[in-house]
């Protein structure tokens, strides 16, 4: 489609270039014939992947001052508006939770277009660095010349791909990137099955010993290790600088490790596949990600929320709902939850006229009437969730009515026997 | 004479029995009435202790009343519920008739091709139905269609929004009453060949045909079985949750589509956030359900006439 790609990261890490952008990319490539797909992203869950558009859109998921869980309606909506635009425009699949990782997802992502034969592809992807080697070490890719699926080389890893931040959801708001948070947590009552515990200063040296296992778990050297050979990006900035010194990768390619020799027998494999110039100039490229990263709530039912976006979202791909309604899904089941009641705050409300691209809602005239979900106005939303209520009524009265009826029928039954 | 005494005891022989009904099934219940009357999460069973009252009763009559799902598993309970039933006994029937009426070799071979699904190991059976109903060309029933020109493009048979809700719960009712089928076929196949043969010959000497010994002496002669097929296979349903918990986590049928009363309390109790005190409210209410259903049944059906009381001195 003759797009220049020159620059594009620093569009996106500016927040230049947006998910308006994006659509609106997607759908020349697909229009001009270049890719099948415009947009391709996990299946099966929203978590962490999709959630990155809550933050895109300037929303959040967590309170620090409350310590709960946030159900952000304007970011939400917004998200949910923007995939069912791609949807509507046939340029995500309206079933892609539905999708496999192995047969679809990641032969789409790497493969060649269909009309070539292969196994579809598409323009955009939402993914994680580690795909980078992913696609290196599994069979995803279908080779139109052998017929045969292989992986594909760094060479061509790096030819196919270019990379960037999750561009900013509109003009003014920032890109994003997700990481998962980890812990360390040592239990306060280590070592207490010494038989010395209660002596002061055994006590002393199993917190310092548990405190000098979490300064040996969180070192550089194993942390650029571990992103290396699993293409993730480091957390520690210690470890970012390492990727960028020669005599490490040097070290670490010819396994000269601080680590004991079980532990190099055991990633030598993996370091040989992984540790080559390519991988490593990519990850040191990606490294600036860290300054944009969001961490998924450490919220004990963070995953029952991630839960509820997914279906609200498969409802919205699949045209069940529309975004607003799916917004007022969310919010309805959460109000309904036990837990997730008290344990989350419902903030901001759903815009009244707000779509991706004004454009895309008239020049787009398949999913025209399905476009115009991006301007149903909150009113009109809340009209159809209360219908769905007083459905709920009936139906339990109506349940009520039959168990009485069946009663009566044994109770009637019973006296006819006696 | 002590020996003797003993055995003349009934409770001596109900003893295995009620041993085995009290350990597995009275001490849980009560455990479980006892959990629903906790805020039991996560297993921390330092929580047993904490009475709330009827507070996790109230938060299922709120899920089911507020909860835009809560609703639908009812529904798809009903629906999974009686139309498997339907399919399980008259089905059951239908292929016991079948292989009593064929040569038994043949009836053999055939009753033996009716079990497999039961022979088969959860996973695997789940596996096949994963393939057989992907939504992708490759999809077994897909690939199926789209060469016979049925169909132009392929579906996600349990999840495609157009097709719900009578799709997933096709494909639920489906792939259970094709496990839950053979059960039926062997009690009845066994009560028809309990059936003196003397009676079958009779009525054929008397020029009656296949449709008419059907009618007037092998289902009147099995009514017991067939009511209690009826009442065992109605409670195995209600509390019936594995094959659903694979259709349902392997994306073959849309979510709540495919959750049942009992899927609902397993993944509450063992599912992403774990709330036992809400899972075991909920299996209360399942247990007493059970309950009125199987009385009623039995009752419907009028069980008690078809046990009449045994002949001659205990």
């Amino acid at each position: 489609m003759g797009w220049d790609l020159t620059g594009l990261a620093e569009k996106v890490k500016k927040g230049e270039f947006t998910w308006a952008d994006v659509f609106l990319k997607a759908k020349e490539a697909k229009e001009k014939g270049c890719a099948d797909w415009g947009l391709i992203h996990r299946r099966g869950s929203a978590h962490p992947d999709l959630i990155q558009f809550i933050f895109a859109y300037g929303g959040k998921l967590y309170d620090n001052k409350t310590g709960k869980l946030v159900v952000d309606k304007t970011a939400i909506y917004k998200w949910f508006a923007t995939e069912a635009a791609f949807a509507d425009a046939g340029l995500l699949p309206r079933n892609i939770l539905d999708w496999d990782w192995a047969t679809q997802i990641h032969p789409t992502i790497v493969g060649e277009s269909k009309a070539k034969g292969g196994t579809g592809n598409t323009l955009f992807d939402i993914g994680g660095t580690w795909y980078w080697t992913e696609w290196q070490t599994k069979d995803y890719y279908l080779d139109p010349h052998t017929h045969q699926k292989r992986p594909l080389t760094p060479e061509e890893v790096k030819e196919k791909f270019y990379y960037t931040l999750f561009p900013a959801g509109e003009k003014g708001d920032k890109p994003v990137t997700l990481s998962q948070p980890f812990m360390w947590m040592i239990a306060a009552n280590t070592g207490k099955d010494n038989p010395h515990y209660n002596d002061p200063a055994y006590k002393k040296a199993y917190e310092e010993l548990a405190f000098l296992i979490v300064v040996a778990a969180s070192d550089p050297v194993i942390n650029a290790v571990h992103s290396i050979i699993s293409a993730h990006v480091p957390v520690r900035k210690q470890a970012s600088a390492l990727l960028k010194n020669k005599t490490f990768i040097n070290n670490l390619v010819n396994l000269k490790l601080p680590f004991s020799q079980q532990v190099i027998d055991a990633i030598a494999p993996i370091v040989k596949k992984t540790a080559n110039p390519i991988n490593i100039e990519f990850l040191a490229n990606v490294s600036y990600m860290l300054d944009y990263t969001h961490l998924a709530p450490s919220h004990p039912y963070y995953n029952k929320l991630a839960d509820i976006f997914k279906d609200a979202l498969d409802k919205v791909l699949k045209g069940e709902m529309k975004p607003a309604d799916a917004v007022n899904y969310v919010v309805q089941k959460v109000k309904a939850d036990p837990d997730l009641k008290d344990n989350t705050e419902i903030i901001g409300e759903i815009p009244a006229h707000w779509s991706l691209v004004p454009q895309a809602t008239t020049t787009t005239s398949p999913a025209a009437g399905t476009q115009g979900t991006a301007t149903t106005s909150p009113a009109q939303a809340q009209t159809t969730t209360g219908k769905k209520g007083g459905g709920h009524t009936g139906l339990i009265i109506g349940t009520i009515v039959l168990i009485i009826i069946i009663i009566a029928a044994w109770l009637a039954v019973r006296g006819k026997g006696q | 004479m002590r020996a003797s005494r003993t055995l003349n005891n009934p409770l001596f022989f109900l003893l295995p029995a009620l041993l085995l009904i009290i350990v597995f099934y009275i001490i849980p219940l009560v455990i479980t009435t006892w959990v629903s009357f906790t805020p039991l999460r996560n297993w921390r069973i330092t929580l047993l202790s904490k009475y709330i009252g009827l507070e996790n009763y109230r938060d299922l009559f709120y899920f089911i009343t507020h909860d835009p799902d809560g609703i639908l598993v009812l529904k798809t309970t009903v629906v999974f519920v009686v139309f498997t039933l339907i399919v399980n006994v008259l089905g059951g029937l239908l292929l016991a008739i079948a292989t009593y009426i064929i040569e038994e070799k043949v009836s053999l071979t055939f009753r033996l091709l009716w079990l497999l699904p039961r022979m088969t190991p959860l996973a695997v059976f789940g596996l096949i139905w994963y393939y057989f109903f992907y939504g992708s060309p490759q999809g077994t029933l897909n690939a199926f269609l789209l060469h016979l020109g049925l169909i132009d493009k392929p579906y996600f048979w349990g999840t495609d929004p157009r097709l719900l809700p009578w799709s997933a719960w096709a494909i639920i009712v489906f792939v259970n009453g094709l496990v839950g089928v053979s059960y039926g076929m062997i009690i009845f196949y066994s009560a028809f060949k309990s059936i003196p043969p003397e009676l079958i010959t009779a009525a054929k000497v008397d020029g009656a045909s296949t449709w008419q010994i059907i009618r007037h002496i092998l289902v009147p002669m099995t009514r017991w079985h067939l009511v209690f097929v009826t009442v065992w296979q109605l409670l195995s349903l209600v509390t019936s949750y594995t094959h659903l918990f694979v259709l349902v986590d392997w994306r073959i049928v849309d979510k709540w589509h495919g959750t049942t009363w009992a899927l609902f309390v397993f993944n509450e109790a063992f599912g992403d956030v774990k709330n036992q005190g809400l899972a075991a409210a909920a299996a209360v209410v399942l247990v007493i359900i059970g309950v009125l259903l199987g009385l009623v049944t039995l009752r419907i059906m009028r069980f008690s006439q078809t046990t009449p009381e045994p002949k001659g001195d205990l």
